[in-house]
């Protein structure tokens, strides 16, 4: 194996929630049953304090994911080093079982758009990605996983569909997947394609990681556009696509992600463990599983 | 200049329309979209940018956020983003810019209320303060034990260092009782007076304890005498300085204080 390209780490197919200050009592002091959580590093990229205390005391009793906001992988220039060494450094510290970023960008030249910018899907694009997803995962020594981002346009020039993308970068960089479901549903409603058609072109083995978010819905005119803003409950069409896919790819690590209009943390339990719940049923062993697929539940 | 379509031509396009140098390089490369305008679409990454930063910097700014308000925190967003725009992705490391802006004309021209509230600016230095301490590296106090190890006629030439979670903050206006009034009015209770502003000056020291960030009002001699370590001077001339200051300056009331607290990192014998 080169260059000590561990796999991540296998996941028992759970439910977590992504982690925000606000819950740090509720994990700490009900210690709450959840598979993981996940943070994106960049909130933890300080010296020294409480909000990192706070985090060691989490990892000290469940799994981590850190899921990456900053890296721009989707730049034409070369990912940022220092950013790299800081990620690293986290890596090193709180050891997640996995670590993922986004088919996106957000830096050109020396601004930072902070937000997950879309990528033309183009021959050149998917070049620049897989340099960049090969200089971070050579940086981190593993293989991380590339999230599909909400978007709220396309190109006229693109060259193939995001799963085409995708797999493409899978095969050139060994990376992994992180599937978002809500992601999905927002591109698939502002873009005009069926979800069903998209997962079904997504290479399935490939999948480490599925996320799960609300989205607001905004008009324009007569037409709405989906907004991805992890700022409510998850919808019930996003609901029936998570059940469609895990029945396609069978379980997978789920996160619930919400990072605006945070309710009780009961209520994140609960879409947990509604998660947990469609895993189970899926997992029975009148699941029959695709052929095709057949290493996704072994690797 | 990059091939029409390249990737390169893309980002450099998309860039210029989030910062504002216009849509058309952009908007000609945009699948339309049904009863969409392309400047719509583009608007709704405008807005998210704006709503990340400005939700980084109400994050790292409450209190000056319960003082302006909503509407204003958001204008003076817009215009402190264009100036100062993020260089990276790490968004603990944004927005500390703003005291320097919240003094700058270009601030001070564009909105009235910045001259009937000079105080702004420092009560951004005293958050930007309490999060840096915060977050500061784990560093072990200076052992007060060290002391016993001094000859008597030796000390007065020992220099301290401050622990890099301990810091000082002067400011001509009472900046600590505003930020108190901000935070509890950011809680919903409106009922703590606001200061007398006339001669009321604060004088702070900042620092981590137990996990927390406390703010403790300092007399003149006791922060006169604490700046002029931090300074690099000598405790004798350190204590010259506070005496000079405050004549009831008690160097080993405030000294065993400091100590006691962990405001010390290290010291050197010269």
């Amino acid at each position: 194996m080169p260059l000590a390209q561990q796999p991540d780490k296998p996941m028992p197919h759970r439910a977590g929630i992504g982690l925000k200050v606000e819950h740090y009592r509720d994990v700490l002091n009900g210690r709450p049953d959840l598979g993981f959580f996940e943070v994106h590093p960049e909130n933890y990229m300080l010296a020294g304090g409480p909000r990192l205390q706070a985090l060691q005391a989490i990892r000290a009793h469940y799994p981590l994911s850190l899921h990456g906001v900053g890296a721009s992988l989707g730049s034409k220039d070369p990912v940022d080093r220092d950013h790299l060494d800081r990620l690293k450094a986290l890596q090193d510290r709180f050891e997640p079982f996995v670590v993922s970023e986004h088919l996106s960008w957000s830096r050109f030249e020396d601004h930072f758009l902070s937000d997950l910018l879309p990528l033309p899907l183009t021959r050149d694009a998917l070049a620049a990605m897989a340099a960049n997803v090969g200089r971070m995962q050579d940086a981190l020594g593993r293989t991380i996983l590339i999230e599909n981002p909400s978007t709220y346009l396309e190109f006229t020039h693109a060259e193939m569909s995001e799963p085409d993308f995708l797999s493409e970068l899978v095969k050139e960089t060994g990376c992994g997947l992180l599937l978002d479901i809500n992601n999905i549903h927002v591109c698939a409603s502002n873009h005009g394609f069926d979800p069903h058609a998209y997962l079904a072109a997504i290479p399935g083995s490939a999948i480490g990681e599925i996320h799960m978010a609300g989205h607001a819905i905004d008009r324009y005119g007569a037409r709405d556009i989906r907004i991805d803003t992890h700022g409510a409950p998850i919808c019930d069409d996003v609901w029936a696509l998570y059940d469609h896919a895990i029945g396609l790819f069978g379980p997978r690590p789920t996160l619930i992600e919400r990072d605006d209009n945070l309710p009780p943390f009961a209520d994140l339990l609960a879409e947990a463990q509604k998660a947990e719940r469609i895993m189970a049923g899926k997992a029975s062993p009148s699941f029959k599983q695709p052929d095709h697929l057949a290493e996704a539940n072994h690797g | 200049m990059a091939e029409t379509g390249s990737l390169a031509a893309v980002q450099s396009a998309f860039a210029a329309a989030l910062e504002g140098r216009g849509d058309d390089a952009i908007a000609a490369m945009i699948k339309p979209m049904d009863g969409v305008p392309a400047g719509i679409q583009l608007d709704i990454y405008r807005n998210n940018i704006h709503a990340a930063l400005t939700r980084s910097c109400q994050g790292l700014y409450p209190a000056l956020h319960a003082l302006v308000g909503e509407g204003f925190f958001h204008q003076m967003m817009r215009d402190y983003h264009r100036l100062h725009r993020p260089a990276h992705g790490r968004m603990v490391d944004y927005g500390h810019d703003l005291p320097a802006f919240l003094e700058s004309d270009d601030f001070r021209n564009r909105y009235e209320a910045a001259n009937r509230h000079p105080y702004f600016a420092d009560i951004a230095r005293l958050e930007l303060a309490s999060f840096k301490m915060l977050s500061a590296p784990e560093m072990a106090p200076l052992d007060p034990a060290f002391l016993a190890n001094i000859p008597p006629q030796d000390v007065e030439s020992l220099r301290f260092d401050l622990a890099p979670y301990a810091c000082l903050l002067a400011s001509p206006w009472p900046v600590l009782d505003i930020y108190k009034m901000a935070m509890a009015a950011a809680e919903g209770d409106d009922s703590v007076n606001a200061p007398a502003l006339a001669d009321n000056p604060a004088r702070l020291l900042i620092i981590r304890l137990h996990g927390d960030v406390e703010i403790i009002p300092l007399s003149y001699g006791d922060f006169s005498f604490l700046m002029s370590l931090d300074a690099g001077a000598a405790l004798g001339e350190s204590a010259a300085a506070a005496f000079a200051s405050q004549n009831d300056f008690d160097l080993s009331s405030v000294l065993s204080q400091a100590l006691s607290m962990g405001v010390f990192a290290s010291f050197t014998e010269k």
